[in-house]
């Protein structure tokens, strides 16, 4: 029965009534209608999902297609041809209750009841089609709306088919359907209309059984690329947004030319690229965003991304040749410390000068004179630099001035490491205000010295106590050494904010600045680290203590390392802290137990330099030694991730963020993937030694030697070097 | 044991543990306080349903992720051999699961019909995607062309 056409068969005696009987009797005869027209349109007023059901069926055997076994044909009329009554004859158990509700077609969409506005949505889409054009407009229920058939151009109600293909892709019809240029009764048509929506269905699946395989396959054609649904532009755009962020940068902005909605979607979410931006690792700061939307048309955020990752890519290719400025040479000069902002690059030297550069041109802005041993510690906040120096004195300067604020006098020994500690919640909350507590209280100072000691002072602010360059606080030698005089007791004794002091006759007590003194190690205290009240120091006699800054206590005394430790890291979020030591070992320590929770082993020789950042998402380990190699660590098994191999000689300085790392040692500064261990590229070669690297998104800072003479090296990777 | 009633009337009984995969019908549990009422879900047709409490049922003992406990960088659109094999469903079906997941706010079925369309429309050139899932090109050739430019920044060099 299955391979009969419609015209050679009689009603079915299970067929659902008058109205199919009518149907079967007019197909015989003449029309002025194709019968394609009927599919389309008809099709097209029934809601997808039933379609999709019966083309379902339809891919069952055809050796089932007994109409016994189908109850769908005993169901009296209007039956409801819907999900439940396949779901029973699939053999799915249901307990379908009726109700009046029941007669309620489950899935109608009124304003396509009539053919007419049908074929107006189908030939005439407007702008405010919610389908077509709109990204923001589909509500939950507007997927229900049907979907555009592909349509034959002989369609009579098609007003003009040329329009045709705006609505529909792909125009053309299997070349399967012959019956396409066969006529059907008008009458049928007209009743078919006129029929409800559940009997539409029925008619329809009643007369797709009747057909061959052949038909049906066209037909499945015709109907399988018309049920595609335009997933981005018809779900709610939150949810078409979150499919649009788990693809790639590349992916996306090819999409853009998909269609409008899509353009509009990708090019105006600021979630889609907040959320790249994040995945990326690509961090910026909010006055970026604000900068941004002010100077560019596009999104902020999809500006911002394009930034970073066109500086990104440029660093990655070792092809990309950055724009390269060179400082004027200064001979034999050893620089100790480098850093740089946005404008300025401040570089400390072994023999006692400060000097400052201009990021733009590396040209030498001004000297910082003063000291009168080699600095050895540098450390900035905002526009206050403070500088530790073999001279024993901590200096602090106003970049905005280049004038030497405070001189503060203590240690007596050369002040090798300092730490500005800047204030952090301590994880309680004030009862009174219910906002976190803070410690410290304001950013505090410590410094480390070849003395043995530590020191703990309050970072002197702009105009706080200052002192004439040439008179310096002097270490108060009464009882300070013993019992510390209290913060208020000091700032009792001193003048007021702004107010200069002018001379020692005006001022002679303890030091203003001078918090505490910590005494314990037996050695050179080579580095600290430090986060709220927790304070980390490393030494040369082998040891790591933790202190507490608001006690003024050492808490813990890690023992473990054979030979001198060169550098300590914190990480307080996993109450942990690393050493680096001349034993070629780094420790890993519990800041709570103080017992050594791993020991990673894998250098042959000192470990003087060790990054972690603590503030990213994805925090590593880094270390440089004087083997040649770095490495990155994994800190839960204690094992190396990568080994970073192709330097010549000790690595003497390095830096790094959540992508990269840009190691120097004598020859080369090196860029590598600090995730894979993948060598990326060098960015300059033929050096006789490099002191000092940085670098942020856009630039690389480096202090390097060739022959005798040190350059500051500024590559700019926003620029291509022509 | 549930009962909840689809947008077309049919009822389905699943396990408590099973339907509140859904937050929003654990939830409402919560609310009623009382397991046995029936929960009607107006938004969802019987079919879907089934299909949606298909996934539930064989996901159960899965923990439900929060929001915000989603780390954007481990977010890929690999999903796993089951959900794969779910996922293999027409267009029509796909759209209305994300839909229910959704409306019923069951957060790793509707990240995985997420992943499931992005897999779809990755590495797609967009007149692949407009075939695929039958798009007009509503762009004229100049702004298909000023589109590209301003994204070529993106593209490999």
């Amino acid at each position: 029965m299955a391979n009969t056409l419609p015209s050679q068969i009689s009603p079915d005696r299970n067929s659902p009534g008058h109205v199919s009987d009518r149907l079967a009797s007019l197909a015989t005869n003449p029309v002025q209608m194709s019968v394609t027209a009927l599919s389309s349109a008809d099709l097209r007023s029934i809601p997808p999902s039933h379609i999709t059901q019966a083309v379902d069926e339809l891919a069952r055997p055809l050796t089932n297609l007994d109409s016994d076994a189908y109850p769908l044909s005993d169901l009296p009329v209007p039956f409801i041809f819907s999900a439940d009554g396949i779901a029973a004859s699939s053999g799915i158990p249901t307990k379908r209750k009726r109700s009046p509700d029941d007669q309620r077609k489950p899935r109608t969409v009124p304003r396509l009841m009539n053919t007419s506005d049908t074929f107006r949505y189908i030939s005439e889409p407007s702008a405010d089609d919610p389908i077509l054009l709109s990204p923001t407009s589909p509500a939950l229920n507007d997927h229900e709306n049907p979907v555009s058939l592909p349509s034959p151009m002989m369609s009579p109600t098609v007003h003009s088919p040329s329009t045709f293909t705006t609505a529909t892709q792909d125009p053309s019809l299997p070349d399967s359907l012959s019956l396409s240029n066969e006529n059907i009764p008008l009458d049928l048509i007209h009743i078919f209309d006129s029929a409800p929506e559940s009997l539409k269905g029925a008619v329809v699946y009643n007369l797709l059984r009747r057909c061959s395989r052949k038909t049906l396959s066209s037909i499945a054609s015709l109907i399988v690329p018309s049920l595609r649904r335009d997933f981005i532009g018809c779900l709610p755009p939150e949810l078409s947004l979150r499919i649009l962020s788990l693809l790639d940068v590349k992916s996306l902005c090819r999409l853009a030319t998909v269609s409008k909605p899509w353009y509009d979607l990708i090019s105006n979410s600021d979630y889609l690229w907040r959320t790249l931006l994040a995945r990326e690792m690509f961090h910026y700061l909010p006055q970026e965003i604000d900068l941004l939307s002010h100077t560019e048309k596009e999104n902020p955020y999809k500006a911002l991304f394009r930034e970073k990752y066109i500086l990104q890519r440029n660093w990655r290719d070792p092809n990309f040749r950055p724009y390269r400025i060179t400082s004027a040479p200064i001979d034999d000069v050893i620089v100790t410390c480098l850093h740089f902002n946005s404008d300025k690059i401040i570089v400390a030297a072994g023999d006692s000068n400060i000097m400052i550069y201009d990021c733009k041109t590396g040209k030498l802005l001004q000297e910082l004179i003063g000291h009168t041993g080699g600095v050895w510690s540098l450390q900035c906040r905002g526009n206050t630099l403070v500088s530790g120096s073999t001279d024993r004195t901590l200096r602090v300067w106003d970049l905005t001035t280049y004038r030497c604020t405070h001189v503060l006098e203590g240690h007596v020994s050369t002040v090798r490491c300092l730490n500005i500690v800047e204030p952090a919640p301590t994880g309680e909350v004030d009862p009174a205000t219910g906002k976190p507590k803070m410690f410290p209280p304001r950013p505090l100072l410590v410094t480390g010295s070849r003395d043995t000691t530590l020191r703990v002072w309050k970072l002197p602010l702009p105009g706080e106590c200052e002192v004439h360059p040439n008179k310096m606080y002097r270490e108060y030698t009464g009882t300070v050494k013993l019992n510390p005089p209290t913060m208020e007791e000091i700032s009792a004794k001193v003048t007021s904010v702004g107010d200069p002091v002018e001379s020692d006759s005006r001022y002679d007590g303890p030091n203003p600045f001078l918090i505490s003194v910590l005494r314990g190690h037996d050695a050179s205290v080579r580095s600290i680290a430090t986060h709220g009240d927790v304070l980390a120091s490393a030494s040369y006699d082998n040891d790591v203590r933790i202190w507490s800054l608001s006690t003024a206590k050492c808490t813990q005394r890690l023992v473990g390392h054979t030979n001198k430790v060169y550098s300590v890291l914190l990480d307080v979020e996993n109450k942990r802290c690393m050493s680096g030591s001349l034993d070629s070992t780094i420790r890993v320590w519990s800041l709570e137990t103080g017992e050594c929770l791993h020991v990673l082993v894998g250098h042959t020789s000192l470990v003087g330099i060790l990054g972690y950042n603590a503030l990213s998402s994805s925090p590593t380990l880094v270390s440089g030694c004087a083997d040649t190699t770095l490495r990155t660590w994994n800190l839960e098994t204690g094992k190396t991730k990568h080994v970073f191999e192709g330097h010549s000689g000790s690595i003497t300085c390095f830096h790094h963020d959540d992508h990269q790392i840009v190691s120097g040692a004598v020859g080369s500064v090196k860029v590598w993937d600090v995730n894979t261990g993948e060598f990326i590229r060098d960015i300059t070669t033929g050096l006789h030694g490099v002191w000092q690297v940085r670098f942020n998104s856009k630039l690389c800072v480096a202090a390097v030697q060739r022959d005798r003479s040190m350059f500051i090296e500024i590559f700019d990777f926003s620029r291509r070097q022509e | 044991m549930v009962k909840l009633i689809s947008s077309d009337g049919e009822q389905f009984e699943v396990e408590r543990n099973v339907a509140e995969q859904s937050i929003l019908i654990k939830n409402v549990i919560a609310d009623i306080g009382d397991d046995t009422t029936e929960v009607p879900v107006p938004n969802v047709a019987s079919s879907v349903l089934k299909k949606v409490l298909e996934w539930c049922e064989y996901h159960k003992d899965d923990p439900v992720v929060a929001e915000d406990e989603i780390n954007p960088r481990s977010r890929n659109i690999e999903i796993g051999e089951w959900d794969t094999k779910f996922m293999q469903v027409d267009q029509e079906m796909l759209f209305e699961i994300i839909l229910a997941a959704n409306y019923l706010d069951i957060r790793n079925l509707l990240e995985i019909g997420c992943k499931t369309v992005a897999g779809m429309i990755k590495r797609k050139s967009p007149e692949e995607l407009r075939r695929i899932f039958n798009i007009p090109n509503d762009f004229t050739p100049e702004e298909e062309a000023q589109i590209r430019r301003e994204n070529e920044w993106a593209e490999d060099r």
